[in-house]
Order: structure tokens, then sequence, then C-alpha cells
């Protein structure tokens, strides 16, 4: 007869050390936040991601006005570069008037 | 870099304790249904379970107060204890929220374990699944990084390995209660 009857057997385990499951543990969690960090460094805000908070300052603040190249001559023959207008302003040329006393007006 | 650090610590967090949470119920599933016994010893599983409180909970707070801080989120201080009332996604964030009150009540009543009925206290642990299903939920529906599949893929896994455990818990308990007759 087996004098052992009725006492589960004891199976041998994997990993013995409290220490070594705490450090797979702690591995796993660190792991997962450190990788987790570094990817979101690199991917701050996903355009295609099921959830869109609105940023404030898109809320709140006007977007500035765009600034767009003057491509018109002015007739100057001077060099353009740098030269900017804002499209909400207008821009219509009106030819110089210059008046003299003969001229009247 | 530097404006955006609370909006990435958050992300990195939120991913970061939801996998120590699973691991935390993984681990306190298998105290009663022996579905880790061929890796560890119980008592060995029974200190890691304490042990990643330590874990998810600093990473739960630092999700929290990153998302409080940051102006994207847009997540107030009272966002934090009424759930469903953030304006933009309010079902997603709120889902946050209940996990977290449902968390903050299970780690209450284990402080004072000792002067709680063992059944309502173990009533009150169970609660913990339920915050996990929540947090599940939330990353789920909120996790602006689940565009990218390889984290929908570890969001799906913890959810998936507290899902078989789960299984594996409820199996056992029906053999025992077979084998008792």
């Amino acid at each position: 007869m087996n004098g052992t009857r009725g006492i589960p057997s004891r199976r041998p385990v994997a990993i013995r050390s409290p220490w070594l499951l705490r450090l797979i543990g702690a591995g796993m969690t660190l792991l997962t936040f450190g990788s987790m960090t570094y990817f979101a460094a690199g991917h701050v805000y996903e355009p295609t991601a099921p959830l869109q908070p609105t940023a404030p300052s898109a809320v709140s603040t006007p977007a500035p006005a765009a600034q767009v190249p003057f491509s018109g001559d002015d007739g100057s023959g001077g060099d353009d570069r740098g030269f900017f207008v804002s499209p909400r302003i207008p821009t219509a040329v009106v030819p110089p008037v210059t008046r003299t006393r003969q001229s009247g007006g | 870099m530097t404006a955006n650090v609370f909006w990435l610590l958050a992300r990195a967090a939120g991913v970061g304790s939801l996998v120590a949470l699973a691991l935390s119920l993984l681990t306190g599933m298998a105290l009663r249904s022996g579905i880790l016994n061929r890796i560890a010893s119980n008592r060995g599983i029974s200190e890691l379970h304490t042990y990643t409180t330590v874990l998810w909970i600093p990473l739960g707070i630092v999700h929290v107060v990153g998302l409080l801080f940051d102006p994207y989120a847009r997540v107030r201080p009272i966002d934090l204890v009424i759930p469903f009332l953030v304006p933009y996604a309010p079902l997603a964030i709120g889902l946050g929220t209940v996990s977290l009150l449902l968390l903050a009540l299970v780690l209450v009543t284990t402080y004072y374990r000792r002067s709680l009925s063992q059944d309502l206290w173990l009533g009150i642990h169970q609660l913990s699944y339920v915050a996990f299903v929540s947090a599940f939920a939330h990353s789920v529906q909120s996790g602006t990084d689940l565009a990218y599949p390889f984290l929908n893929l570890l969001v799906w896994a913890t959810g998936l390995a507290l899902a078989a455990g789960w299984l594996r818990r409820i199996a056992s308990q029906r053999y025992k209660l077979v084998e008792a007759r």
C-alpha cells in the first residue's frame, strides 16, 4: 500500500525565489512604461487615434492670419524679397497722383 | 518636448499601470485557483500579488496627475471624483474614473481589512475585477495610441490573459464542487 495516499504530491515550481518573481513583475511593468515613454515621445499626437481631445488653444485663441508673399510688381524695379502682406488687408494698386498748383483740385 | 511632458507621462503610465494591474489580478486569481502553480509556489505568488501594488499605484497616480496638468486632455479635478462629466468623451474618460474610484475603495478596505468581516472584505476586494474591466474599456475607448497595432495587441493581451485566468478559476471551482459531492 502506498503510505502517502491522499496527500497531494508537491510539483516542482519553475521559480523558487520570491525576489526573482518580483524582479520579473517589476521588469515587465517598467519595460512597458519605458518603451511606451520612448514611443510616446516620437508620436506626440496621433491623428488616426480613436479619441481626439481638442487642444484648448485651438478653441479659445483665433489662428493667426497666414502670411503670403506679395507677388505683384510695384514697378519700382527694386527687390521685393521679404515683403509680406496679410491676405485680409486689401492691396489694390492705386496709380500715383502728383498734385501741382496748375492742376488744381 | 517639455511642453508635452505631462501628456507623454500620462500615456506611458496609463499603459504601464494597466499591465501591472493585470499582473496583480492574475496573481490574485492564482492564489485561489492555482493557475500559476507550475511557475511558483502559492507563497511566492502571494508575495508578488502584494508587491504589484508598488507597481500599479504609483503609475496610476502619474497617469491621473499627468492628465490633470495636461492642457490637451482637458481633465478637471472634478472628473476624478464624478464620472462621465468630461465634455468631449464622457463615457470613455468616465470609465477611467469608475475604475479609479473602485480601486481606491479596494485599497482602503484592504488597509482596514482586520476591522471588516472576511466576507465583506472579499466582496469588496472582488470589485477589482470590475475595476479592471472598466480600466480596460477605458483604455480601448480613449487610448489615443491604440491606432498602433502593437499597442492594441498589448492591451488586448492583458485582457485576454485575465479572461483566461478567470475561466480557469471558474473551471477549478466547479471541479472542486464536483469532487466534494
